[in-house]
């Protein structure tokens, strides 16, 4: 089964950072799916299963909170790692993210080094 | 003789008019509304009418029999008027006829004599009557009187003296010529004393019913003054007793008692008026809508505030038909006492606060209401709340892609480019290593502005009073280790020793993970800063009420004037333009913060170049004594084999709401049940725990005050029986009970008053907690532990663990989590036994029995 990481985020800038952080994955099969906001997000997921995604939560059309949500509440998806990116600020609490389903949360900045490690311990590969 | 007759019948005629203008004021005081002052005035010239008839009547006497004085008295005891002694001539009369007409006068002249003593004595009682209870009313003002200059106060008590003693003079009777003179100047400054203050009084009334009232008072004043004066005058004029001295005494006798009478009167009224008018402005002025709500929820009263916030007109006393609930539908007059938050409209959200109001003879006389409108603030909340998250999604979201791209830039920098570049000068090397380090100083200070932001944002929080506290049972040796093993290799690379010696098994305090670690790492950072060679060492103290953790370091030290100063806001030690303070100075200040909000404090000592010691101090939980009591095994076999109902996974999840005010429960369930939650409700402790064993819930909310059994008492019985050990509980209670609540092991605490999206947030959190396992510690001989209670323990989640000694303690538990204990009592010393589990266990929140196998 091929392994593919999908990253959502509205911000331009940010989706090129996490593509130039995790690129060299590529190099290990992994397929890169890039997301603008959580609507294409949501049917990217939908369409192409990834095993891994890091999604910003504060997008336009539907929010990181929702789209996760949407996915874990769906009983026939499984098998989706879902990391959400996070400006401190918010009023996110490590219960309020768990009780939407998310895996695990990441603040911004963030580490591009520990991302990649990060990454490479949820897909099983060997960096 | 006619004229004489005419002049004589004035008197009375004048008299009667006085006493009937006297009658038509008490008439007019009794329609007034019902106070002391009108009380006071109806006595008051009820008597001074009384004083008025006595003196008619007198007079009345006098013109038909003639005064004592007109009579001559005669040897041989005759006595014959004095306008008679024509007739009684000796020369002209027959003696025979004199002596008739004159035994006849004399007659009539020792029964007008006890009559004429009489009134006069009737004149006296009722002035004496009078004046003793007013007097001493007076008397009595004058010692509490608000002008507490002493001269003041004695001319008050010279007048009263004085009054009293003129009354008597009457009956006394100076003799001489000096008693004119004296009463002038003596009486006359006391009158003109009186009738200036009530002057006083009146020219400062400001309401026209004060105005009405005062000019009453005065009128009562002048009338018997006048009417004495003049009946006097009159009835002395017509017997031919018009003197000076007469004229006086009776003048100012008449006009001192009265107005003694009507000052205190005034005064007492005065004062209570003076209140009334102060509670009347503070009604009318104020900016906070208020209402004074009858007994049937209609509303009495409404200041402008009110009027002007609910769009209704002035509401006078007559009108009965307003009803509370029309204007705030939420309004519930259950408790006599609550604040609440009532949402208005649309958009207006009201606090208010009720409170009942009692008569002083103890008659609810209803409810004042005093509201406000606190939308402006909740929507400046509401704002600082959206800048600050909006702030920090702006700024960061820009940073991270400056740090994040830099440091891939260095990554490719030293991986692929660097390495294929033959450098062929030196020129070129010294180019290639300042982009080197150039690239370090983009990254270094992203870092940098991202702590910064950090900060602002954090402080900002605190004092909004945002910041969600997460409070815990934490141990702070391991906070401590991981503190330090995160700053490891910073330490390590300024080529400085770090040294942790804090006491082994530091008690568990209640507290806020995130914010102690954030504490550590500045202290520590702060440290490293300042200090070149050396060490830093922390340490720790443990006082009765608290464990104060020290960071100490050999640096450059503080100085004494600046040691407050660092706590402050944007402060850097140093002078800005030389030493280039780094960091934001928000450091120590948010430390400061949250240390406050543990409840501890921290603070530093240092020397000059010696070093600097930043300690603080979190409180410790108030601690539930173990008890080394023993148990019968049975009885703990029968108290712990609770009929328990498996909870089917898939079944709703219940909640059970102990809480004994009504509205509150209500309120509670409203906000649950959509939620998907079955609600049951209990009114008090006894009853939530009879309810917890019948039916166990999923989780209970509750209250701390309520009556049989209370909030913590129930928590305490729920934690000491293993089948409901687990529960989850939220408690609602206020702040200060925080630290008691963690002590027993509740949940979540949350603060009154309840916000039912708050309480739904915190239900729904726990109840999606897992299912944690609980471990069981068995210290004994393996029989003993019968397979009864192996089996009850196992079916409520406990993992068991077995061992024979407490040797085996440390090998067998390895820092788990133990939630209880059970030691064979036979074997082992209670008091050794808890030190020994001291040492290897944290014994927060565990139950430790010891069990006896008699039976």
């Amino acid at each position: 089964m091929s392994l593919k990481l999908l990253i959502c985020d509205d911000e331009p800038y940010i989706r090129m950072l996490l593509e130039q952080t995790l690129e060299d994955l590529e190099d290990e099969d992994v397929e890169l799916l890039v997301g603008k906001n959580g609507e294409e997000g949501l049917n990217l997921i939908l369409e192409h299963r990834p095993q891994l995604v890091f999604m910003d939560v504060m997008m336009p059309k539907m929010s990181g909170f929702e789209v996760c949500k949407t996915i874990k509440l769906d009983k026939k998806i499984e098998g989706i790692h879902i990391v959400l990116l996070t400006a401190k600020g918010q009023e996110m609490d490590r219960e309020k993210g768990l009780s939407m389903g998310a895996d695990n949360y990441i603040t911004k900045p963030f580490d591009p080094d520990s991302l990649y490690e990060y990454a490479c311990e949820q897909l099983g590969i060997d960096d | 003789m006619n004229d004489l007759n005419l002049l004589l019948d004035t008197p009375r005629y004048m008299a009667l008019f006085v006493v009937i203008l006297e009658f038509a004021l008490i008439a007019f005081a009794l329609a007034q509304p019902r106070n002391k002052i009108r009380n006071g005035f109806i006595l008051s010239t009820t008597f001074s009418t009384c004083y008025l008839l006595g003196g008619a009547m007198s007079g009345a006497m006098i013109r038909t029999q003639g005064s004592a004085s007109n009579y001559l008295s005669r040897p041989g005891g005759e006595c014959l008027p004095v306008d008679s002694l024509p007739i009684c001539h000796q020369d002209s009369l027959d003696p025979n006829l004199i002596g008739q007409s004159c035994l006849d006068a004399c007659l009539q002249i020792n029964e007008f004599q006890i009559l004429m003593s009489a009134a006069n004595w009737m004149r006296f009682c009722f002035v004496f009557v009078y004046l003793l209870p007013f007097g001493a009313m007076y008397f009595y003002y004058a010692l509490g009187g608000k002008r507490k200059d002493s001269a003041y106060q004695l001319i008050k008590y010279i007048c009263f003296f004085l009054a009293t003693v003129s009354l008597f003079s009457e009956k006394i009777r100076f003799r001489g010529e000096w008693s004119t003179p004296v009463l002038m100047f003596v009486f006359l400054p006391c009158y003109i004393y009186c009738i200036n203050v009530i002057w006083r009084i009146w020219m400062n009334s400001k309401t026209p019913d004060e105005s009405k009232r005062n000019g009453l008072i005065l009128i009562s004043v002048f009338i018997p003054i006048v009417s004495y004066t003049i009946l006097d005058l009159i009835l002395d004029k017509s017997l031919g007793l018009l003197t000076f001295d007469a004229f006086y005494v009776h003048a100012v006798n008449g006009c001192l008692t009265t107005s003694i009478i009507a000052v205190a009167i005034t005064k007492y009224g005065l004062l209570k008026l003076d209140l009334e008018r102060a509670a009347e402005d503070l009604f009318q002025n104020m900016n906070d809508p208020v209402m004074l709500i009858r007994d049937n929820l209609t509303v009495a009263r409404a200041n402008p505030a009110a009027q002007n916030f609910f769009g209704i007109p002035e509401i006078s006393n007559a009108d009965r038909r307003l009803y509370i609930q029309t204007l705030l539908p939420h309004f519930d007059a259950i408790s006599p006492r609550f604040d609440s938050k009532i949402a208005f409209g649309q958009n207006h959200r009201i606090y208010s606060c009720s409170n009942s109001l009692v008569s002083s003879d103890g008659q609810s006389t209803g409810h004042i209401l005093i509201m406000r409108d606190v939308t402006r603030e909740r929507e400046l909340s509401t704002m600082k709340t959206e800048f600050t998250s909006t702030v920090s999604h702006e700024l960061r979201t820009p940073l991270t892609s400056i740090l994040g791209f830099a440091r891939i830039i260095q990554k490719r920098l030293n991986e692929v480019i660097l390495p294929q570049i033959e450098v062929e000068s030196k020129k070129d090397q010294r180019i290639i290593n300042q982009v080197e380090s150039n690239l370090n100083v983009v990254i270094q200070e992203g870092q940098r502005l991202t702590e910064i932001i950090n900060d602002v944002l954090d402080i900002s929080k605190m004092e909004a009073g945002k910041l969600e506290w997460k409070f815990e049972s934490i141990s702070l040796n391991e906070l401590v280790s991981q503190s330090c093993s995160e700053l490891a290799a910073e330490i390590k690379s300024k080529g400085i020793a770090c040294e942790v010696s804090l006491d082994d098994n530091l008690p568990n305090v209640v507290a806020d993970t995130e914010r102690i670690s954030q504490i550590m790492r500045n202290l520590m950072r702060n440290a490293l800063k300042f200090t070149d060679s050396g060490r830093i060492m922390i340490k720790s103290t443990l006082t009765a009420q608290d464990v104060i953790i020290s960071v100490k370091d050999t640096g450059i030290g503080i100085d004494a004037q600046d040691k407050e100063k660092i706590f402050q806001k944007y402060h850097q030690l140093g002078e800005v333009l030389t030493d280039k303070p780094t960091g934001t100075g928000l450091g120590l200040p948010i430390c400061r913060e949250i240390i406050e909000r543990h409840g501890g404090k921290i603070w530093v000592e240092s020397l000059i170049d010696v070093g600097s010691s930043f300690s603080f101090s979190l409180p410790l939980p108030l601690n539930k004594s173990i008890k080394a009591e023993t148990t019968k095994l049975s009885s703990l076999l029968s108290q712990w084999r609770v009929p328990k109902q498996k909870i089917n996974e898939h079944a709703a999840k219940s909640v059970l709401i102990v809480e004994d005010e009504l509205h509150i429960r209500q309120l509670l369930k409203q906000a649950l049940e959509p939620t998907g939650v079955l609600v049951f409700e209990a009114s008090d402790g006894l009853d939530g725990l009879n309810k917890i064993r019948a039916n166990p819930p999923s989780l209970v909310l509750v209250d701390v005050m309520m009556p049989k059994l209370n909030g913590f008492e129930m928590v305490a019985a729920l934690k000491n029986d293993p089948s409901t050990m687990n529960m989850p509980i939220i408690m609602l209670t206020v702040v200060d009970e925080m630290q008691r609540a963690f002590g027993l092991g509740v949940d979540r605490y949350l603060k009154k008053p309840i916000e039912p999206e708050k309480v739904v947030q915190e239900v729904h959190a726990l109840l999606n907690r897992e299912n944690v396992i609980r471990n069981a510690l068995f210290i004994g001989d393996p029989g003993y532990g019968s397979s009864d209670l192996l089996t009850l323990l196992q079916s409520s989640n406990h993992h068991i663990v077995q061992i024979q000694g407490l040797a085996e303690l440390s090998s067998s538990i390895k820092k788990q989590k133990v939630h209880i204990v059970l030691v064979q009592a036979s074997e082992f010393n209670a008091t050794e036994v808890i030190d020994e589990l001291r040492k290897h266990i944290d014994l927060d929140n565990v139950l430790v029995k010891f069990i006896s196998n008699e039976t």
